[in-house]
């Protein structure tokens, strides 16, 4: 015992002696290394000839690095040209892309992977929005952030659209704009736009002797009675096309039970209550599609072929052309259904003025009390803590304005300006006389607009906007698996699922 | 003396650092965080969250759950442990095997326990199969207005051995002599229990109250691992409120309400210790 506690205190003292000159090593290699980066960018930047540091336009005034943050990797995506066109305007920027998801993740991970990590990726956004760490422009956010909660972390685009002389207000859909707002701001800038659409089978709705021409607008109920009626003489008619699922048009209809204003529900209403009973009777079911890959592409198109194949005889491998191979099992092998819903953007709107042969639409798809969802893949949200919002403001800005071409030709891409409806009126003009000359860019066929059409889409796109209008993002609550429980599992009647539902909005509504 | 009134200083220091930085420091940065309008502006409002707060009709819902949940399970654990630990006292035979059936709850962890009472009380459960097969309808157990009786049976199971093992130990330390007395009397066991154990016990039962009172608000961890975040509005607590509020980081809201909760509990244990305070002066 009398050696053991000087053995054991000079182990100690040698382990520490050992641990710390391994530290200090360390430490000093960190250093010398941070030192001579830190000496490397300083002669970088002194060897720069001075005009380089001058921006391109003078007076200009923008340089730095902007990062635009968003959840998945946007290949392709217009945001990536409109960056790099930026960068071309403004030397002294530099935009860089922060991707949850990357390309590699996005074709390797399961649907519902990539759902858990879009889920934390949002945790962990707020976090980063709460502390003010967060120090980017953020892209695509606006289905998962609920906007309500984080609208004082973000700042209200109000302020620097209203004050921007280069914005001229007569230019946009300010609809849209005010569709967007939270308590009095304007959390989210969308600088395109689509609102939900539905699509019927022709005849079907002329057994039900409805004037396909001229229904202005569709509604949950409307949609239902018909569907009830045509079902009387086919049974197993299904009521969306390839069977997204039965809780498929409670996303529409939920603004009618959710008043965000008055921050109320009323979801026990015995309106929802038949809703529910009737959507539950529908019929819903395309045993033989594979539910990964072809259950729930409820595509307008792919639903024309179908019917063209089911009334024809054609054969799919012609008719699909090119995307046979895809699609061709797809439309062989769902079963015939009433409608498809698929939100109408720039396409969609210009191809309603040349039908499908078996399919009727699109039309505004509203809830019961006439609310029309728009929503917007294409917006940008800027943080209170971002530490360069001029420059975010700037490339926002650039973003929204009219311009000239609807792709990126100049830059060598036939990418697309926007697929969805722009927020400029001059650039909805510029892609409507873009159809006329080169065709609406469809799937399967391409439409040639006829230039004495242009003028009435523009109107008709106007008389839509007119109805109120609801970001459906702004409605974000979660609420599926009360669906699922009813829908699929049957484990609650109407007014047990509607009780749920109350409840659970009404806690998302007070938090 | 001013040596080692240093060196003590100097001993505690790390743990008074360690409930500076993880508890003082957060209580004060709070009510900071509770007169700010959101964390974007950092603006100012002064008492408006603790008034939108008590207004909020959720955090009002919320608040009569908490109440009522405590009312019934804190009284009820009380009696139905004093009761056990009395009747544990008077078993000869079996007393040990009763004990340890009585403490098993209080070691086994929560989420076991939570798993047993799924299996019974879930959708799927078996209690609601054994029902509709005996041709019953299971809804009415199912019903919403239920929910807050399973918790309190799961409360009472969980934590009545707690309160039994402070009554037994306060029980122990009163002397027999005074029963046998009582008893020469020729007082029955009603009064031996009014005169003699209700008095002598009454410093432990106002040990239980205190710790039934704090264990009801751990009841937390259990209501989320049956029912998650957001259960019935029957069942909403105060907690689910908080931690909601954290999840969203609505740091404000949460503050507000959080200090309004420490206020509360602060105004009951005052007049707890109070009302103590008196019957122990009565009884001296």
């Amino acid at each position: 015992m009398k050696t053991v506690k000087p053995l054991c205190s000079l182990l100690l003292v040698l382990c520490l002696v050992f641990t710390c000159a391994g530290c200090q090593n360390e430490q000093e290699a960190l250093y010398s290394q941070a030192l001579s980066s830190q000496t490397d960018e300083a002669s970088a930047q002194e060897s720069m000839p001075e005009s380089a540091l001058q921006s391109s336009e003078p007076g200009d005034g923008l340089s730095g690095t902007l990062t635009i943050k968003t959840a998945s990797y946007l290949k392709n995506s217009s945001i990536n040209f409109l960056a790099e066109e930026f960068m071309q305007l403004h030397p002294q920027v530099k935009i860089e892309f922060d991707y949850e998801l990357g390309e590699a993740e996005l074709n390797s991970l399961s649907r519902t992977e990539r759902n858990m990590r879009r889920d934390s990726y949002y945790t962990q956004l707020r976090l980063e929005l709460a502390s003010g760490e967060g120090d980017y422009l953020l892209y695509n956010v606006q289905e998962k952030l609920d906007l309500p909660s984080v609208s004082g972390l973000l700042e209200d685009i109000h302020e620097y659209w209203d004050s921007d002389p280069d914005i001229d207000p007569e230019e946009y859909f300010t609809p849209v704009l005010e569709a967007f707002t939270v308590g009095g701001k304007i959390p989210v800038l969308p600088f395109s736009f689509k609102y939900n659409g539905m699509y019927f089978s022709s005849s079907i709705l002329q057994s039900l002797s409805a004037d396909a021409g001229s229904i202005q607008s569709v509604s949950c109920d409307d949609i239902l009675d018909w569907y009830e009626e045509a079902r009387k003489s086919d049974p197993q008619l299904n009521l969306i096309f390839t069977s997204p699922g039965k809780d498929t048009l409670f996303a529409a209809e939920k603004p009618r039970y959710i008043d965000l204003e008055n921050k109320t529900a009323d979801f026990q209403s015995p309106n929802f209550i038949r809703f529910l009973e009737r959507t539950a009777a529908v019929s819903n079911e395309d045993p033989e599609l594979d539910p990964e890959s072809e259950i729930g592409i409820s595509d307008p198109e792919l639903m024309n072929e179908k019917l063209r194949c089911l009334y024809t005889g054609a054969d799919p491998s012609v008719t699909l052309g090119n995307f046979a191979e895809l699609f061709g099992h797809l439309v062989t092998a769902s079963r015939p259904a009433f409608a498809a819903q698929l939100d109408v953007g720039l396409a969609e709107m210009a191809s309603a003025l040349h039908p499908m042969e078996y399919v009727a639409g699109p039309y505004p798809y509203t809830s019961s009390d006439g609310k029309l969802g728009i929503t917007s893949l294409e917006s940008f949200a800027l943080p209170v803590s971002c530490k360069n919002k001029d420059l975010a403001w700037a490339f926002m800005k650039h973003c929204v304005l009219p311009r000239d071409s609807v792709d990126f030709s100049h830059m060598g891409s036939r990418q697309r300006y926007t697929h969805d409806i722009p927020l400029s009126k001059t650039n909805l003009r510029n892609f409507l006389e873009d159809f006329a000359e080169n065709g609406v860019p469809m799937m399967i066929t391409e439409p040639r607009l006829d230039p004495m059409d242009l003028e009435n889409t523009t109107e008709v796109l106007e008389q839509i906007l007119s109805m109120p209008l609801v970001n459906t993002g702004a409605y974000g609550v979660d609420l599926q698996d009360y669906l699922d429980e009813y829908y699929i599992n049957a484990l609650t009647t109407p007014e047990q699922c509607a009780e749920k539902l109350q409840d659970r909005v009404n806690i998302w509504l007070h938090e | 003396m001013k040596k080692h009134t240093f060196i003590y200083w100097l001993f505690l220091l790390p743990s008074l650092l360690g409930v500076a930085l993880f508890y003082v420091f957060p209580f004060l940065f709070s009510l900071y965080y509770a007169t700010v309008d959101n964390l974007g502006d950092m603006r100012f409002a002064g008492l408006e969250n603790f008034a939108d707060t008590l207004s909020n009709p959720l955090f009002q819902q919320a608040a009569g759950n908490t109440l009522l949940f405590i009312g019934l399970c804190v009284p009820l654990g009380m009696v139905l442990a004093l009761f056990l630990s009395i009747c544990l006292q008077r078993m000869g035979r079996g007393r040990v095997p009763a004990t340890l059936a009585l403490l098993i709850p209080l070691v086994v962890p929560s989420g076991s326990i939570v798993y047993f009472w799924k299996v019974l009380f879930d959708q799927n459960g078996l209690l609601r199969k054994l029902l509709l097969q005996a041709g019953f309808s299971p809804e009415i157990v199912f019903q919403n207005s239920w929910a807050m009786g399973i918790l309190v049976a799961v409360f009472l199971w969980k934590n009545v051995s707690y309160n039994i093992v402070l009554f037994w130990s306060g029980l122990v330390w009163i002397p027999k002599t005074y029963y046998e007395q009582m008893a020469l009397e020729g007082a029955g066991a009603w009064r031996q229990f009014i005169n003699v154990t209700w008095v002598y016990l009454s410093p432990t039962t106002f040990v239980v109250l205190l710790m039934s009172i704090v264990n009801s608000f751990k009841v937390f961890k259990e209501i989320y691992m049956l029912y998650g975040p957001y259960p019935s509005t029957d069942i909403y607590m105060l907690q689910h409120y908080m931690n909601n509020q954290f999840q969203s980081l609505s740091l404000p809201q949460l503050c507000s309400g959080a200090y309004i909760l420490f206020l509360a509990v602060s105004l009951v244990l005052l007049v707890l210790f109070r009302l103590q305070k008196r019957v122990t002066d009565t009884y001296q």
